[in-house]
């Protein structure tokens, strides 16, 4: 009993410090943050291209071919007359000019080549190419439509997932991967090194309690506090409808970010238990935790990485994090769940014990 | 129940060829105030660790209000109630707070806590700033916290480390009345200090160790009395010089002789005899200006035993 009154004032302590420490909540807070902007900016920039639209011709299969680039997903369609398309085009407003000519339906009747116009503004490859797929792809379409067409195109396609995810919500994921761990390892750390820095470790060591209990204390203070934030974030991106595990896949999800915050807890007070200074604790706690999660495809899908990358990657354990937290909130599915949380258990049970052996090191004087 | 509260017995620590503690055996009795005088480095701080079980010495024995302490660390601290120099009070939490967290960690029943968290803060003049967070503190103000806070599971041994560093000498004094009122109510106190006034105020008796050696043990006015009875402070003109300083040096009675500018501090013991025969044998080679007559003070004791200052 009177073990478990001391864990739980620790963790107790421990939460209200993080709670009352603005430099700690923005040390966990920030880089996630600034990561969620990056998606969203690079989201925009190239998910759907601005493209402007000449219209030249009013006839029903030019009318037709605009509702398809319209409706594309690939862009974001802003009609022009064909001064201001250039215009548009040349101060950078849009990537390119896509002109259906006043002859187009007449053409299309003729059975006369593909009249169609594309004016792109090369500004980089990834740019370029995007564009060069995605017109023809539209075109593809309209004739695909079409019952009289000389031209027989189709194309057959099958999906591995069940529905397409959308750009920010395929990287929310391990934005949330990454708040786990940042949260777990700078808070941790930061929680070890406080006492030793503030020299209130000497009031702990006075006390009766054990060195387990102190551990457990600390440790608990951490996985609570990351899963509160985890919480908030789960609930908010519930309500926003970006990441809804669907039934009973909320519970590899919970469990996948439930040990995912042990792991970072242990590593976290192991960090903390051999820097003792809260600045340096900091510092190496965001590091490690941005890489951990370039690592684990956070910017990008870890299994197209090069190879090199990809080995490592396999040896990251926030890559099992983020690919059970894939398929739990994406795809329900089962595929490769238990090894990813055996992976994660491993690396909590692993975390657990550095965080241990590292403390109770520095708890033994002389 | 056994009269003594700590007993060290040939308690030695070293670290890799440094031997910080050497040798060390010394009693401490319950319900007295106890002091360990020493300069800095001298062992003072390894030997508080190893009374509170905090670290292990190569060799010696230590018992703490009758408890082996090498056997059982944990059960001592359970008695002991600590005020580091430091303080070690969460600054994010109120003072309240840190009580309550104290309480936890020491298992303090929960019946009859609030009231006993009042008195404290009141003892402490804290109670109007019990939801304050103690970063809004003064030294004065966290030094009386750390203070109230040892005292809450009634430990029956309490360790001061310096108990009234940075405090202002009107809580100095309010400070030293409790520590007082303490021993009256049976607990044995251990202070460890580099301001011999307050050990000369509170000390029932004063160990001095250098080098980790004890070099000394008695009361503090036994101590002085060691050194000498009486010290005389004279101003001459001209300056003493080395003739006189032999000469002084010289008389028997005499302990020991400073000169510096233009005075001579000598220690002499057995009485007024011996203080004519300096006084007497000054005059007949300069011009005294001023002499001054008092009992030798704690800070020359220490200085005789240890060589040092004791705040140096």
């Amino acid at each position: 009993m009177a073990a478990r009154r001391a864990v739980l004032a620790i963790a107790a302590k421990d939460i209200l410090t993080w709670f009352r420490t603005p430099s700690a909540i923005l040390a966990s807070l920030l880089p996630p943050l600034a990561f969620l902007l990056i998606i969203f900016v690079v989201a925009g920039a190239v998910g759907r291209n601005p493209v402007a639209l000449v219209v030249e011709d009013s006839g029903p299969q030019a009318q037709r071919l605009v509702s398809i680039l319209e409706n594309s997903n690939a862009f974001r369609i802003q009609r022009a007359d064909p001064v201001e398309a250039t215009h548009l085009l040349d101060t950078l407003q849009v990537a390119a000019v896509i002109t259906i000519p006043a002859s187009f339906d007449d053409d299309y009747q003729a059975h006369r080549p593909d009249p169609v116009s594309v004016q792109i503004n090369n500004l980089n490859l990834d740019f370029t190419n995007d564009l060069r797929r995605s017109v023809p792809a539209a075109i593809t379409e309209f004739y695909e439509g079409q019952p009289d067409t000389p031209i027989m195109v189709g194309v057959s396609e099958s999906d591995l997932r069940a529905h397409d995810v959308d750009l920010v919500q395929f990287q929310l994921v391990p934005i949330l991967v990454l708040l786990l761990t940042i949260m777990g390892i700078v808070n941790g750390g930061l929680a070890a090194a406080r006492e030793f820095e503030d020299l209130t470790i000497k009031a702990l060591l006075l006390s009766p309690i054990g060195r387990g209990t102190l551990i457990a204390g600390k440790i608990i203070a951490c996985w609570v506090t990351t899963m509160l934030v985890a919480a908030v974030v789960l609930v908010l991106s519930f309500a926003f409808g970006v990441l809804r595990p669907a039934g009973r896949y909320w519970l590899p999800a919970l469990a996948a970010i439930g040990l995912i915050a042990l792991a970072a807890a242990g590593l976290g007070t192991a960090l903390g238990g051999a820097l003792r200074r809260f600045s340096a604790v900091a510092g190496a706690g965001i590091n490690l935790s941005i890489y951990l999660f370039f690592l684990s495809g956070g910017i990008s899908v870890a299994a197209f990485l090069p190879d090199w990358i990809q080995a490592i990657a396999h040896f990251t354990p926030t890559f099992y994090g983020v690919d059970a937290l894939e398929a739990a909130i994406f795809y329900q599915s089962t595929d490769n769940l238990g090894r990813d949380l055996g992976v994660l258990g491993v690396t909590a049970a692993v975390g657990l014990g550095l965080g241990i052996v590292s403390l109770r090191r520095r708890l033994v004087v002389g | 129940m056994t009269d003594t509260a700590i007993e060290l017995i040939g308690l030695t620590k070293r670290f890799g060829s440094f031997t910080a503690v050497d040798d060390l055996s010394l009693t401490v009795e319950r319900g007295e105030i106890f002091g360990l005088l020493g300069p800095n480095g001298s062992g003072k701080t390894t030997t508080i660790d190893m009374i509170s079980g905090l670290s292990r010495p190569n060799s010696g024995a230590i018992t703490v209000l009758g408890i082996d302490v090498l056997a059982e660390p944990r059960r001592i601290r359970r008695s002991l109630g600590t005020v580091p120099q430091e303080n070690a009070l969460y600054e994010e939490l109120s003072a309240e707070a840190n009580l309550r967290f104290h309480a936890d960690l020491f298992d303090v029943p929960r019946k009859g806590l609030d009231e006993k968290i009042t008195a404290l803060l009141e003892l402490a003049q804290l109670q109007e700033r019990r939801k304050s967070r103690v970063s809004t503190f003064s030294g004065g103000m966290k030094r009386r916290l750390a203070l109230v806070r040892a005292m809450l599971h009634e430990p029956q041994l309490l360790y001061f480390d310096e108990p009234t560093l940075g405090v202002d000498v009107q809580s100095r004094h309010a400070l030293w009345d409790r520590i007082l009122e303490l021993k009256d109510g049976g607990t044995t106190v251990l202070i460890t200090s580099n301001y011999l006034e307050e050990a000369n105020a509170l000390c029932d008796r004063l160990a001095i160790i250098d080098r980790g050696r004890l070099v000394a043990l008695d009361s503090p006015a036994k101590l002085r009395r060691s050194f000498g009875d009486t010290v005389l402070e004279m101003r001459t003109r001209p300056a003493p010089g080395d003739d006189v300083v032999r000469k002084v040096r010289a008389l028997p009675g005499v302990v020991s002789v400073i000169a510096s500018d233009s005075s001579l501090k000598v220690t002499v013991e057995g009485g007024a005899d011996v203080t004519g025969k300096v006084v007497t044998e000054v005059i007949g080679v300069t011009s005294l200006e001023e002499i001054q007559s008092r009992e030798p003070s704690l800070d020359e004791v220490f200085l005789s035993l240890t060589g040092k200052e004791l705040r140096e």
